[in-house]
């Protein structure tokens, strides 16, 4: 069993989460702070975040890499939009689908359909970037955004369809 | 709209968002010291955390949970052993289950007991709380893991129950601090060995579970203290 166990807890995976963690936190938090505007909720959003971090550390292969930079953008921004709807809830309150998040200038990127998909609520776009962009599973994005893998699946085919709906009206072509 | 034309402005879209952020190395905050110790608690165990996860699946001698007495329909009546107000029925599946039977508590006991010393090498994992107890995880770094908990009365809302799976392992009986206890010894030279007592003063069930030897496993359980 001895044997077992230490193959699985590779010592590559303890020293890739600790050079994430003192890498990114401080990123991690800009974002979560942006969006909560609370630092004591901001600092929470990021443990949150490195906690579906840990869980899924097979997943990242260079902790230095664009994509390992992006997942780690879009877990925390998907942590703390969740905190902001759990503190805020309200039936006046628009739904966290409808939450905008991080918000990107559009003059940085010139593709059509890549304008679209920033003007995507967050919600939606943490899902398209994730299994489109960072290539994740339909599972696997569901553990990281921590639904289940029905609910991920529906949410994948709503923001395709609202990203449809958006390339619609600015005429981008599909 | 193609999967391929999709992933192409996906990532276009990715690259964008993330030249819309500050670079890291300009993102300079000092968390609060509750934020670095649960970090620091995550850290360590993310350096465990297959052991951890595998632990969870594959326990060996181990808290396996608290299981209502329902449960227990196929425990030989004949392997039933009392201390004080708790009882040990031994399950035809060679496990053992503790449970409380004496007077229910009015509230859950106000008592908490801690290993004053771990020993060298060993660092803390996690600690699980449940309602009428808690559990320390400590492991080592070749991935040992060593396990300290306590149990107190059921109250009229909570149960007392704990199985511990102890398939393969000789039961004797040992002391602590001069009065019975069980220990559990493993003959394969895989698992961990495990010690079960009671302390009488509070009537409270502590067990510990490590891979250490006998005399070391008992050392470890005459050294618990409990705090006031």
């Amino acid at each position: 069993m001895l044997i077992y166990l230490q193959m699985i807890d590779a010592p590559e995976d303890r020293s890739k989460f600790e050079v994430l963690y003192r890498a990114y936190r401080g990123l991690m938090f800009y974002i979560a702070n942006r969006i909560l505007g609370n630092s004591e909720d901001a600092e929470d959003a990021v443990h949150d975040a490195f906690v579906i971090v840990a869980e899924n550390m097979k997943k990242i292969s260079d902790p230095k890499c664009p994509k390992t930079r992006g997942y780690l953008v879009t877990i925390v921004e998907s942590r703390a939009i969740d905190r902001y709807r759990r503190k805020n809830l309200h039936p006046s309150q628009p739904l966290s689908e409808d939450f905008p998040g991080w918000e990107v200038p559009e003059d940085r990127v010139e593709d059509g359909l890549a304008k679209c998909i920033l003007r995507l609520p967050a919600r939606y776009r943490e899902v398209i970037l994730l299994r489109y962009d960072q290539g994740y599973s339909l599972r696997e994005t569901a553990r990281m955004l921590k639904l289940s893998e029905n609910a991920a699946a529906k949410l994948d085919w709503r923001a395709r369809k609202k990203l449809e709906a958006i390339c619609e009206e600015e005429g981008v072509p599909l | 709209m193609t999967e391929e034309a999709l992933k192409k402005a996906a990532r276009l879209a990715g690259a964008a968002l993330l030249d819309s952020l500050p670079p890291p190395e300009d993102c300079d905050h000092v968390f609060a010291p509750v934020f670095e110790k649960k970090m620091s608690r995550l850290l360590r165990r993310a350096r465990h955390m297959g052991l951890y996860t595998a632990l969870r699946r594959i326990a060996c001698f181990l808290l396996a949970g608290l299981i209502g007495g329902s449960v227990w329909l196929t425990v030989d009546a004949q392997a039933r052993e009392r201390f004080f107000g708790w009882v040990r029925e031994e399950t035809k599946s060679t496990s053992q289950h503790y449970f409380y039977e004496g007077e229910s508590a009015d509230e859950a006991e106000n008592v908490r007991y801690r290993l004053p010393e771990i020993p060298e090498g060993y660092s803390e994992l996690d600690v699980l709380d449940s309602a009428n107890g808690q559990s320390f995880l400590y492991a080592n770094d070749d991935g040992e893991i060593l396990d300290f908990g306590y149990l107190t009365k059921r109250t009229k809302t909570t149960s007392s129950d704990i199985f511990f799976q102890t398939d393969g392992m000789e039961k004797k009986q040992v002391a602590v601090h001069g009065l019975p206890a069980d220990f559990y010894l493993d003959t394969s030279g895989k698992i961990a060995n495990g010690v079960v007592w009671v302390d009488r003063e509070a009537d409270v069930l502590c067990y510990l579970s490590g891979y250490l030897s006998e005399e070391d496993l008992i050392a470890l359980a005459e050294s618990v203290t409990q705090e006031k």
